[in-house]
C-alpha cells in the first residue's frame, strides 16, 4: 500500500460520518425547488369527482323515491288533464247543436219549451190577456225566459251523459294505475320521519397492504450538546402507527320516508411514533411521538331497507371533511452516547384537510323507547392530498379502511310519530 | 396496537424516483450534513458550502434515474457533490491564484509520511480548511475522493506535472499543521 492509499484510508475512515450542522430550515429551502409529481392534483379531481358522483347518486336515489311516493296523485292530475279537452271539445261540439236549436222558432204556449228528453217540467208561463203591445211585450220575455230554460236543462242532460261515460274512463284509468304501481314500486310504509342524536366511538383498521406501514420519512436532527451526533451506518428507521381513534356527536335529519341526512362533529385521535435503528452497534435511538388532533364533519345519506319492530337496517353513503387541529410531537434522543437528553415537546399547525369517502351499513336496536344503540361496519377511503399532505400517519401510509362505528343514537319522538304513520 | 415496517435505502430511493415528497426529504435528512461536509473541504465557506450542497441535492434529484445499483449510492451521490463544488471553483477562478507553501519546506524532512491517525474529524477538517485553495482542492480529490493526478489535471485544466507540485506541497504542509498540532 502506497503512502498516498494509507493516507486515503484514513482519511475515508474519519471523515465518512463527519457531518456539518444546519438550520432546521434548511430544507424549506431546496424543497420548491425539487421534482415534483406531474399528478400531484390527481387527487383533487379525483375527489370531486367522487364527490360528485355521491352526490348525483344521492340525489337521484331521493328523486326517485320521492316520485314514486306522489304517483298516484300525480297520474290522477294526469287522468283529468287528458280529460279536460274532451269535455272542452264535446262542449264545443254540442253547443252549436243547441244553439242551432234554439235558434228554431217554437210556439208559445203554456206546455210548450218542454222537449221529449227533458227529465224536468218546466213550470208553465202566465199568459194574460191585454193589448197586442203588451201581448207582444209579454210574448217576447217568454221567448227569452224559455230559450234559456230550454238551453240550460239541454245542457244538463249532455252533461250526466258525459260525466258516466267520463268516470267510466276515469276508472279504467285507476286500474291501469293500480296494476302498473303494483309491478313496478313497493311503497315502504310513512315510518322514521323523526331526528335524531347520537354519541359514536370509531375505529378503522387498514386493510391495504396486509396490514402493514408502507415507509416512513422523517428523520429528526439528533445532537449532542450542540454537537453533530456522529450516526454511523444508518440503516433504517421504524414508524409505528397505532390505530386512529374517533369519538362525536351526530345529528340525524329526516329528508323522506326513510332517508335521512346525517351529519355532526366528529374528534379523531392518532399516535405515531418513530424511531431509527443503528445496525452496527445495535443501538435504538427513539426519536418521536406524534399525536395528530382532527376534528371533521360528515355528512351522509342514509337509507332504511327494513325497519322491524326493534330492529333496523340501514345503509349510508357520504364523506366527510377534516381539519388538523394540531399535530403535537414528543421528541427524544438516546442511545450508548447519549443519555438523559430531556424530551422536547412541540406543536405544529396542520395545514390542509383531510376529506374521505365513506359507505356504511348499519344495525340498529332499539334498547327503550326512543333510545337504540346501533353498529355500522364499512369501508372509508381517505383521499390521498399531495398540494397540502398530511402527517405521516396510519391513513396517509394506508387510505383503505374497514371502519368500525358504534354507538346510541336517541331519536325525538319517534313513538309519536310511529303512532302517527299507522 | 401499532404495525412496524423496517425503512431502507431502497424504499427511499424508490420514493425520490417517483417524485415522492416524503422520501426526498428523508434522503435529505440522511445526507445533507454529510454533503455539507464534502462541499465545505473544497469551497472552505460553511454559507457557500451550504448552497453548493442545496445545488447538489437538486441535481441529485433532478438525475436519479441515471443512478444504477451496480455501486454504493453514497459514493455515486458524492461525485454529484465534488463536481458541483468543481464547478463552483472553476466558474469563480479559485485555482489561479498564488501558490506559496515553502514556508513550510523546512519544519519536517520530506520523507516522512503523513499521519491522520492520531487526529479527530474536526481536526482534519480544520487543518485541510487551511491549505491554500487550489492544493486543498487537488489534496481533496487525490488524496480522499480517488481521483487520479492525470484525471484532476484533466479536470482542472493544469498539467500532470502542476497537480502534482500542488499535491507534494499540500502533503508538504500538512504534515508541518499537524506536527505543530500534536506538539501542543
Amino acid at each position: 500500500m502506497t503512502n498516498d492509499e494509507k493516507i486515503r484510508q484514513q482519511l475515508s475512515e474519519k471523515l465518512a460520518d463527519f457531518e456539518c450542522n444546519l438550520p432546521k430550515d434548511d430544507w424549506e429551502m431546496i424543497a420548491p425547488y425539487l421534482p415534483q409529481a406531474t399528478h400531484s392534483r390527481k387527487p383533487v379531481w379525483l375527489a370531486s369527482a367522487a364527490a360528485g358522483i355521491a352526490v348525483l347518486l344521492t340525489g337521484g336515489l331521493v328523486w326517485l323515491y320521492q316520485s314514486a311516493d306522489t304517483s298516484p296523485d300525480t297520474q290522477h292530475t294526469t287522468a283529468q288533464a287528458v280529460i279536460s279537452p274532451q269535455t272542452v271539445e264535446h262542449n264545443r261540439t254540442v253547443k252549436p247543436a243547441i244553439r242551432q236549436q234554439t235558434t228554431t222558432p217554437q210556439p208559445l204556449s203554456a206546455t210548450s219549451g218542454v222537449s221529449g228528453t227533458a227529465k224536468t217540467t218546466p213550470q208553465p208561463l202566465p199568459v194574460e190577456d191585454s193589448t197586442e203591445s203588451a201581448a207582444a211585450e209579454v210574448q217576447a220575455d217568454v221567448s227569452i225566459q224559455e230559450k234559456k230554460q230550454f238551453h240550460s236543462e239541454t245542457q244538463i242532460v249532455i252533461d250526466e251523459e258525459e260525466a258516466n261515460r267520463l268516470m267510466n274512463q276515469q276508472r279504467q284509468l285507476d286500474k291501469q294505475q293500480e296494476a302498473h304501481s303494483a309491478t313496478t314500486l313497493k311503497h315502504v310504509p310513512q315510518k322514521r320521519d323523526w331526528w335524531n342524536i347520537g354519541i359514536q366511538a370509531n375505529v378503522s383498521p387498514s386493510i391495504a397492504n396486509g396490514f402493514n406501514v408502507k415507509q416512513s420519512m422523517f428523520l429528526p436532527s439528533i445532537q449532542n450538546n450542540g454537537k453533530p451526533l456522529v450516526i454511523r451506518s444508518l440503516a433504517s428507521r421504524v414508524a409505528q402507527h397505532d390505530l386512529p381513534i374517533s369519538v362525536g356527536l351526530s345529528l340525524g335529519i329526516p329528508i323522506a320516508s326513510g332517508w335521512d341526512v346525517k351529519t355532526g362533529l366528529t374528534y379523531t385521535f392518532s399516535h405515531s411514533k418513530f424511531y431509527s435503528v443503528i445496525r452496527s452497534t445495535g443501538v435504538t435511538v427513539t426519536a418521536c411521538h406524534q399525536y395528530l388532533h382532527y376534528l371533521g364533519i360528515p355528512i351522509m345519506a342514509s337509507h332504511r331497507f327494513f325497519d322491524h319492530e326493534r330492529v333496523a337496517l340501514y345503509v349510508s353513503l357520504g364523506g366527510m371533511a377534516e381539519k388538523g387541529i394540531a399535530n403535537v410531537q414528543l421528541k427524544e434522543s438516546g442511545n450508548n452516547e447519549v443519555t438523559g437528553t430531556d424530551p422536547s415537546r412541540v406543536i405544529n399547525a396542520i395545514d390542509g384537510v383531510q376529506f374521505s369517502l365513506a359507505s356504511n351499513m348499519g344495525i340498529e336496536v332499539q334498547l327503550y323507547r326512543d333510545l337504540d344503540i346501533y353498529f355500522e361496519p364499512g369501508l372509508v377511503w381517505y383521499i390521498p392530498e399531495n398540494i397540502y399532505p398530511q402527517p405521516e400517519n396510519m391513513r396517509t401510509e394506508n387510505p383503505l379502511y374497514i371502519s368500525l362505528t358504534a354507538g346510541l343514537r336517541f331519536n325525538i319522538h319517534r313513538q309519536a310519530a310511529k303512532k302517527g304513520a299507522f | 396496537m401499532g404495525f412496524y415496517k423496517t425503512v431502507t435505502l431502497n424504499d427511499v430511493l424508490a420514493g425520490c424516483k417517483v417524485c415522492n415528497p416524503k422520501s426526498q426529504r428523508h434522503l435529505y435528512d440522511l445526507y445533507a450534513g454529510r454533503m455539507t461536509a464534502v462541499c465545505m473541504r473544497y469551497c472552505n465557506d460553511y454559507e457557500t458550502a451550504r448552497d453548493l450542497m442545496h445545488e447538489g441535492f437538486i441535481r441529485l434529484f433532478n438525475h436519479l434515474d441515471d443512478f444504477q445499483d451496480k455501486g454504493p449510492f453514497e459514493a455515486w451521490m458524492r461525485r454529484i457533490f465534488v463536481n458541483v463544488s468543481l464547478e463552483y471553483i472553476r466558474r469563480n477562478d479559485l485555482l489561479r491564484e498564488a501558490v506559496d507553501i515553502d514556508t513550510f519546506s523546512n519544519v519536517l524532512p520530506n520523507n516522512e509520511n503523513v499521519s491522520f491517525s492520531e487526529l479527530s474529524a474536526e481536526d482534519i477538517m480544520n487543518v485541510i480548511s487551511k491549505l491554500p485553495d487550489c492544493a486543498r482542492v487537488i489534496f481533496n480529490m487525490h488524496g480522499i475522493e480517488g481521483y487520479g493526478l492525470a484525471e484532476i489535471a484533466q479536470i482542472l485544466n493544469m498539467s500532470e506535472t502542476a497537480v502534482r507540485s500542488q499535491h507534494a506541497r499540500a502533503k508538504k504542509k500538512l504534515r508541518a499543521m499537524i506536527c505543530e498540532l500534536i506538539n501542543k
